[in-house]
């Protein structure tokens, strides 16, 4: 404390000793990462116990990795404090955290040598590993392994906590947890999750944030239940698939994912967890404190079961007219693919690659419906990806509203959700990200063919990592790998899409303007 | 007050003669049928000397259309300001007369027996879409002159729609060319800006007519492909479009692609030799750039394919001509996607081109980085700027809602064709080609041929050309219209039978 405080302190009958000043330089975007690497390093540390418990292949691996992850992430904890909490600060605290945690993530897959085989370079087992870490913590479930049988339990235990800790929000947690963060708290889960409805579950937003952590641990364990009770599954393959289920990843410990079990009885457990994951967290809240008609009552929730609905009826109608599939395989490969895509999860029940569940073999109609499921996505507020459905509603209206003003150019004419007026600015938001989307998707694939990549599965691939889906079209389908499908930079671009369709657009784009202002502020001065 | 008779403020009758019946959408297809009249007259007059039965037959029909239409036209009042949706409806129902008479012609000519493929025909021709479902280099003279003629004239309602009929229904607060500079305008009012418009397009066809004579091209190549040049249709007089010509042709084609693409308003101070509003024409230096960025990023893109080639691909591109000199679809992926963006994002507003239209993607760009600095400030106060003038935001609005319209368009196409049998990337790519007047890629040919589609894929084709050639935003509209009006029609209908029941 230097002098002049210290006299200050002294006549205002205030505390002069040093342990009584907040501690830590003020950055809260320092901050903020060390906390969520150090709720990163626990889930490391769990994998890390059932890794000894189990195959012991990467636990060494996967110690070392919760010791660098928890080691940074209590460092810089600890040797920081919240700084200011302007709107650019946020953004960069978020998009900084999330890139951050995706590269410490990537450690234990490098560590572990998931992708040392077939003569694969350091480089591109760096690229791989990037690549899984941030397919997991963006709940988008691609994956670029294909050797799943030759890794440890623990290791892909911590793959499916990835998809967990994404699910809801690294930021979340850190909100839910520390009161300080609470200054600027619900900016930090709005630029996280920036969709339309950031609902208060609570007047606090710790609470608040709380709330949603506590129903997304109990869901959490209703599918591990659900998925015990029924045959099939073990005790790990619950705790596995619940983790990725609730988050709508969509990883899977196995290489054919939920086809591994040929099972309807399991495929119908998982899509009632992916419709549940899919919907906004606040209906379930409230349906919690007996308010059951909520899901009624909210018509974003109506429009998303309606357009599943039709969705699945179409790709059923084309299934078993246009390709052949026997009535009951159309309903079961149908409705299931379309669940699962639609809420964004990407779960397949093909097996193997020339199985009917390879919805890249299916008519063109069906994928051409399964391609606009991966653009729409889901809810907000929900673990799901996509533009959300909530938005479509709104720019509906909108380009309705568009025509009618031509016909009567001066009448008040409000854009609507339900039966609630939306306000103009936020018109122009959505507006404005779906004009950004469409030109991340335009560039993206042009990106991913300069690339070396085939034109169907750039399209696919660049949709589907902006949406977080998982699989692609043609040869990045449900029952292939992406490292076949994608060359080294390619698989590069699509994990920072990832990253960018997970935080939905801004945090990512704009995390650089608050370093840029701090450097051109200390520049002017 | 006292209110004086009647007689006393009444206007003098000036005539006794009955008012004339007024209907902007009779106006519009009896001009219609007055042009295609001339056309086709033109067509058998000059294709006689190849096949005496089809020229017989145009010249006939020519004749009678051309009489038809003007006698209708006459006993018809003109409206100076009819309502928006009166004009749009007028529009398209024009344009769909047209494409059932030409599907007739076709028909009745014996090009083709059967009615999918003559409508197909006619609407791409009509909407200059460059796809087809004939052999033109078996066709007689007059009826590849027709079949051009269809493009020509469909250029010239294009240019019509968005010169003279959108600013008349946005009243002057459209993108096109209301930015750049002051001075006398193209369109001070409907009937001199569909004058000028009509004979800057004659004398482009006539320019460009002269310049393919000159490049070596004979008396019928170079008819057909000015007609199909000016109009940015891209019908070609060969099967294989550009491939057999050489760079002389090419090197015309490519200047009159580059100008067919361009903004009649940006042609008319061209004309007047005012240099200082086409500088500050933000739309005209995106279209430039657009064209020169493509050109390259092809040719480093494709292999073995210079740059005069890239250039000649990258303007059929943008200006939505659809002109090939070889079979581009079998290039690089990369090359297909940058030719795409190009073919989406279209020409500029006010011309014979459609797709997006560079002034509509670069508004939208500009709306999106707005929307992204509002992020972090949420107050800040950002004008969008073209040509140094700021665009308002009901204008903005409009923008934003027709980007959204064409995108649901495109993936509506796409769906229809993919459920007609056509792949995935096939169905999306062709979609967004015919959506945007273009016509060839992946899912036809570079050619435009339609033979690898289903004969259901080629029909769900014709609404969306339509689309195409109204601009989106106009023909729902137009759409909208029509429906209330037919809602006006039954809700009286159904209030004359309740009285009627009553009594």
């Amino acid at each position: 404390m230097n002098r002049r405080l210290r006299q200050r302190a002294i006549d205002l009958g205030q505390s002069t000793r040093l342990s009584d000043e907040p501690r830590g330089i003020p950055n809260t975007t320092l901050h903020v990462m060390g906390i969520a690497l150090t709720f990163v390093s626990v889930g490391m540390g769990l994998s890390t116990i059932v890794e000894v418990l189990s195959t012991s292949k990467a636990e060494y691996a996967l110690l070392i990795s919760t010791l660098i992850c928890g080691g940074l992430g209590v460092s810089l904890w600890r040797g920081t404090r919240v700084g200011t909490v302007r709107t650019r600060d946020v953004f960069a605290a978020v998009g900084w955290t999330w890139l951050i945690v995706t590269l410490v993530g990537a450690v234990p897959f490098l560590l572990a040598g998931s992708f040392a085989f077939g003569g694969m370079d350091l480089g591109e087992q760096i690229v791989n590993s990037i690549f899984e870490s941030a397919s997991g913590f963006s709940c988008t479930g691609s994956t670029a392994l294909t050797n799943f049988e030759e890794q440890g339990r623990g290791l892909m235990m911590y793959r499916q906590a990835t998809q967990w800790y994404g699910g809801m929000g690294i930021v979340v947690l850190a909100v839910s947890v520390l009161p300080f963060l609470g200054v600027g708290g619900l900016d930090l889960i709005a630029a996280e999750a920036p969709g339309p409805s950031s609902d208060r579950l609570a007047p606090r937003v710790s609470e608040t944030a709380r709330h949603l952590w506590v129903i997304y641990v109990l869901f959490t364990m209703v599918v591990v239940l659900v998925l015990m009770a029924v045959p099939g599954p073990s005790l790990y393959d619950s705790i596995a698939h619940a983790l990725s289920t609730t988050s709508t990843g969509g990883f899977s410990p196995y290489g054919d994912s939920i086809g591994h079990y040929d099972s309807v009885a399991v495929e119908i457990a998982i899509m009632a967890g992916m419709l549940y994951g899919a919907v906004n967290f606040s209906l379930h809240w409230r349906a919690a404190r007996g308010e059951l008609s909520a899901y009624r009552k909210d018509s974003e929730f109506r429009a998303f079961i309606g357009m599943l609905l039709v969705a699945g009826m179409i790709v059923i109608g084309f299934l078993w007219l246009d390709d052949g599939f026997s009535i009951t395989n159309a309903i079961r490969y149908g409705a299931f693919n379309v669940v699962a895509l639609g809420t964004s999860t990407g779960y397949s029940n093909a097996q193997g690659t020339t199985s009917e569940g390879d919805f890249v073999l299916w008519a063109s109609g069906a994928q051409i419906v399964i391609l606009f499921l991966f653009v729409v996505g889901a809810s907000t507020g929900s673990t799901a990806g996509g533009i959300k459905v909530m938005r479509v509603q709104v720019l509906c209206s909108h380009t309705i509203r568009s025509i009618r003003r031509t016909q009567q150019p001066r009448a008040v004419l409000p854009v609507k959700h339900g039966s609630r007026a939306v306000a103009e600015d936020i018109v122009s938001r959505m507006a404005g990200f779906f004009l950004l989307y469409a030109l991340l998707v335009a560039f993206g694939v042009l990106l991913l063919t300069g690339l070396g990549g085939d034109l169907d599965a750039s399209i696919g691939a660049t949709i589907g990592a902006l949406g977080n889906m998982g699989p692609a079209l043609g040869e990045a389908g449900p029952t292939a790998s992406f490292s076949d499908a994608f060359p080294e930079p390619a698989r590069v671009v699509l994990s920072a899409y990832m990253l960018i369709g997970r935080l939905e657009i801004f945090p990512m784009l704009l995390m650089f303007a608050a370093p840029l202002r701090a450097i051109g502020d200390r520049t002017r001065r | 007050m006292t209110k004086r008779p009647k007689s006393e403020t009444a206007l003098p009758r000036l005539s006794q003669e009955r008012a004339r019946p007024s209907s902007y959408a009779r106006l519009a297809v009896t001009d219609g049928i007055v042009a295609l009249g001339v056309i086709a007259a033109f067509s058998g007059l000059a294709g006689a000397f190849d096949d005496s039965g089809d020229a017989l037959f145009l010249g006939g029909f020519g004749v009678v259309a051309t009489t038809f239409g003007v006698a209708a036209h006459r006993r018809l009042d003109r409206r100076l300001r009819p309502a928006p949706g009166r004009v749009l409806s007028g529009l398209a129902l024009s344009w769909l007369i047209l494409v059932v008479i030409g599907m007739g012609i076709y028909l009745a000519t014996g090009t083709t027996d059967r009615v999918d493929n003559a409508l197909v025909e006619s609407a791409a021709g009509f909407s200059t879409t460059s796809v087809t479902t004939l052999d033109p280099s078996t066709l007689p003279v007059p009826m590849q002159l027709f079949r051009a003629g269809t493009q020509w004239l469909g250029g010239l309602i294009g240019i019509i729609v968005g010169v003279v009929a959108l600013p008349l229904v946005f009243r002057g607060s459209m993108l096109t060319g209301a930015a750049i500079g002051s001075g006398e305008r193209l369109n001070p009012n409907a009937t001199i800006a569909q004058q000028r418009v009509s004979k800057i397009y004659l004398v482009f066809t006539l320019l460009m007519f002269g310049g393919y004579v000159a490049s070596g091209l004979g008396a019928l190549d170079s008819i057909v492909h000015a007609f199909t040049t000016v109009s940015t249709g891209g019908f070609s007089s060969h099967a294989d479009s550009f491939v057999g010509f050489g760079s002389g042709a090419r090197t015309v084609a490519v200047v009159g692609m580059t100008v067919a693409g361009s903004s009649y308003f940006v042609i008319w101070w061209a004309l007047r030799g005012r240099i200082a509003p086409l500088w500050r024409s933000t739309e005209l230096r995106v279209y430039v750039g657009l064209l020169a960025a493509g050109s390259v990023l092809v040719a480093l893109s494709a292999d073995g394919v210079g740059l005069g080639e890239a250039a000649f691909m990258a303007t059929s591109a943008l200006s939505t001509t659809g002109y090939a000199i070889g079979d581009w679809t079998l290039l690089d992926d990369s090359v297909l996607m940058l030719l795409l963006i190009l073919i989406g994002t279209g020409s500029m507003s006010g011309s014979a081109g459609g797709g997006l239209r560079v002034a509509r993607a670069w508004t939208l760009v500009g709306f999106a980085r707005r929307e992204l600095r509002r992020q972090l400030d949420p107050h800040s106060v950002a004008v969008i700027k073209q040509g140094g003038a700021a665009i308002g935001e009901p204008v903005l609005e409009r923008t934003t809602g027709y980007q959204i319209a064409h995108l649901g368009l495109s993936g509506l196409a796409a769906f229809l064709l993919a459920a007609a049998d056509v792949d995935v990337v096939g169905a999306i790519y062709t979609g967004i080609s015919v959506l945007s007047t273009h016509g060839p890629g992946v899912g036809t040919d570079a050619f435009g041929n339609l033979e690898p589609l289903s004969p259901l894929a080629r029909l769900f084709l014709t609404p969306f050309m339509l689309a195409g050639r109204l601009t989106i935003l106009p023909l729902l509209l137009a759409v909208s219209f029509a429906f209330r009006v037919e809602k006006g029609a039954i809700r009286r209908a159904r209030r004359i039978i309740t009285r009627a029941i009553r009594r």
